[in-house]
């Protein structure tokens, strides 16, 4: 297999290893269990991430303006959005107003949040029909309201009292209390002013800043907007995991070091077993550091084979965590669980190779004189 | 560590015997004494020892238990260090070589044989052959082979020794222990753990080594029929040479 003199190191540590089966196992199964820690840990920390992301989904790079505290008519102003959309160039304003209303098919009725949006395509996406951009007439409904009304696109219904042709169904799964169930044109609600108004910025970072702009422009004395952004909450999300990863990663590496002195300790005893032997390769002119080459060689090996071993079985858990919470068993290949994968693999080998110096260095000052007596 | 000029030798594989080399002896203890302090008295395992092996002879060093056979054996082997006097390894002094140098001087120039065999047991008899040789330069497996084959072990090259004899262990230990081409072959009651045929083979061996390789061979026995074999016989009392 190994050749003894091509390789001598290695194929005197791959035999020692044989030697005894039981606690060669034992230690490769510390590593093996450090290495899951890491990696296994990890990458259901990024599964569990990614789920949380598309939960929030493609609303992270939006911000809401309503009304703040100190906004006596609780409500925001053409002029105030005037202010809005001139800080927010290039993004998308969407002022919007709300109420409940009755929404009734033939056979059913309902009393539900109505949005009234001048330009929804910005802010929804359609299932069936195409949103019309501005919207002038027609309503757009929620896959599970029409659903309950009965009803499909094409068809009528009233909403508070007024008849409207349904020219698309939403595709919108109205997590976070961000739900939209009935969204008629603006001028449809009538009022002054508007409940909020919707920013749809470039991405989460314009989103974040915007949502610092806004009220830093519009808000000259008092508090008369405030905002919101779901980017917020993405970045805390991350934060969060982030934090939860580093303290997973201290476990893992812990678990690691102690399987690294049970190394220690497993390779002291088995040298201390061979001191006999080793004191015979002193004596035939083996120097100090081949034969710590030798036990260290075999330390690391011991930090290889768990390592693999530990990869392995991450990547299967990791496989299934992905297709549990997320449906897509192929997400255990992002590049930053291989990350993890390396990292708990390369720590293994580190550990391991380290816990054989101390142990290495004993061998190496067997006596051969002492030990060949008796 | 200090580094010492005679590391540089580490890759002369075998013995390159010069002619003067040929001339003197292989090894040479000069005045040696060997002192242990155990507890507050102070034991002379060897006490002013004057000894010397030439190549091609064969000795014998006899005496009762305690008197310093292994201690003198070991000094020769560069295994252990005299508190005084002088050790000479094919004429150069080497009582003062660091273990790195004294490493090196084995590797080239000594073979050793011990009592209880001490083979390595996962590897088959070539490789435990092999053993010296590991981390040299160069592939001594046809020699390795060779010389099992000379010990008529030819049949048993990839045993390993739980399916050998002891004979045939002690054998192996002898192709060990000539591997590097030793000019010195030190055996420590080489016999010891073997039947009286058995150990009258292994002697014959050694007889025949050291007259065909020009081999200085020193063997430390209890046993009278080793003296049988040898040119010369020493007989140690106490650390000192009768
Ligand atoms: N490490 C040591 N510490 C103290 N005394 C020692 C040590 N090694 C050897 N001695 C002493 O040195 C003396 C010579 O020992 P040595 O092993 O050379 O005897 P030997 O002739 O080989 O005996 P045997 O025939 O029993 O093997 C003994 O008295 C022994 O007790
Ligand atoms: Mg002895």
């Amino acid at each position: 297999m190994i050749d003894l003199l091509e390789f001598p190191a290695l194929r005197m540590a791959w035999l020692n290893l044989r030697r005894n089966t039981l606690r060669t196992g034992l230690a490769t199964l510390g590593i093996v269990i450090g290495v899951v820690a890491i990696a296994a840990i990890g990458i259901t920390g990024t599964a569990l991430q990614y789920g949380a992301t598309q939960e929030l989904g493609g609303l992270s790079n939006t911000v809401t303006v309503f009304p703040g505290e100190e906004n006596a008519d609780n409500v925001i102003t053409d002029q105030q959005v005037d202010s809005i959309e001139r800080v927010a160039t290039g993004a998308v304003v969407a002022p919007q107003r709300s109420d409940t209303m009755e929404v009734a098919s033939r056979s059913e009725r309902r009393q539900v949040n109505v949005e009234a949006v001048s330009r929804p395509a910005a802010l929804y996406d359609a299932a069936e029909g195409t949103i019309p951009s501005p919207m002038r007439s027609g309503v757009l409904l929620n896959a599970d309201l029409a659903d309950e009304l009965g009803v499909e696109l094409g068809q009528t219904v009233s909403v508070g009292g007024r008849s409207y042709r349904i020219i698309a169904i939403l595709d919108e799964p109205g997590g976070f209390g961000q739900g939209v169930s009935v969204v008629i044109p603006l001028d449809d609600i009538d009022q002054d002013g508007y409940d909020q108004v919707t920013v749809v910025a470039e991405d989460g970072d314009a989103a974040q800043r915007l949502a610092e702009e806004i009220p830093a422009e519009v808000n000259q004395r008092d508090e008369v907007v405030d905002t919101f952004t779901p980017a917020d909450i993405q970045e805390s999300v991350s934060g969060f995991f982030a934090t939860l990863n580093a303290a997973l990663l201290g476990v893992g590496s812990i678990s690691l070091v102690v399987a690294g002195v049970s190394i220690l300790n497993v390779m002291l005893m088995s040298v201390i077993e061979r001191q006999a032997e080793i004191g015979v390769f002193r004596a035939v002119g083996i120097r100090r550091r081949e034969v710590m080459r030798m036990v260290v060689a075999e330390a690391t090996l011991l930090g290889v084979v768990g390592g693999v071993l530990g990869v392995v079985l991450s990547l299967l858990i990791g496989y299934a965590v992905n297709g549990l919470l997320n449906g897509q068993p192929m997400l255990v290949f992002q590049p930053r669980n291989l990350e993890f994968l390396a990292l708990g693999f390369g720590f293994a080998v580190l550990a391991s190779t380290l816990s054989g110096v101390y142990p290495a260095w004993k061998a190496s000052t067997a006596n051969p004189v002492e030990v060949l007596r008796g | 560590m200090t580094d010492s000029p005679h590391d540089a030798a580490e890759t002369e594989s075998g013995a390159t015997a010069s002619p003067e080399r040929a001339a003197g002896h292989v090894a040479e203890l000069d005045g040696v004494t060997r002192e242990y302090r155990s507890g507050g008295e102070t034991i002379a395992a060897l006490a002013d020892v004057n000894f010397a092996v030439d190549p091609g002879e064969m000795v014998a060093v006899i005496g009762p238990s305690g008197s310093g056979k292994s201690t003198l054996l070991n000094v020769l082997g560069l295994l252990d260090v005299p508190t005084a006097g002088t050790v000479r390894l094919d004429g150069d002094d080497v009582t003062d070589y660091d273990d790195e140098a004294r490493t090196m001087a084995r590797r080239r120039t000594i073979g050793f044989v011990f009592q209880s065999f001490h083979l390595v047991p996962m590897l088959t008899a070539v490789e435990n052959v092999l053993v010296p040789t590991m981390f040299v330069e160069g592939d001594q497996r046809p020699r390795a082979r060779d010389l099992l084959e000379r010990v008529g072990l030819g049949d048993r090259l990839d045993h390993r020794p739980d399916q050998l004899s002891g004979g045939q262990r002690q054998r192996v230990a002898i192709a060990r222990a000539l591997v590097n081409e030793p000019r010195l072959l030190l055996a420590d009651e080489p016999t010891g753990n073997l039947d009286r045929d058995t150990g009258r083979n292994i002697l014959d061996e050694f007889e025949r080594i050291s007259a065909e390789e020009e081999v200085g061979v020193v063997a430390v026995t209890h046993d009278e029929l080793v003296t049988e074999f040898t040119d010369r016989t020493v007989e140690l009392i106490d650390g000192v040479i009768q």
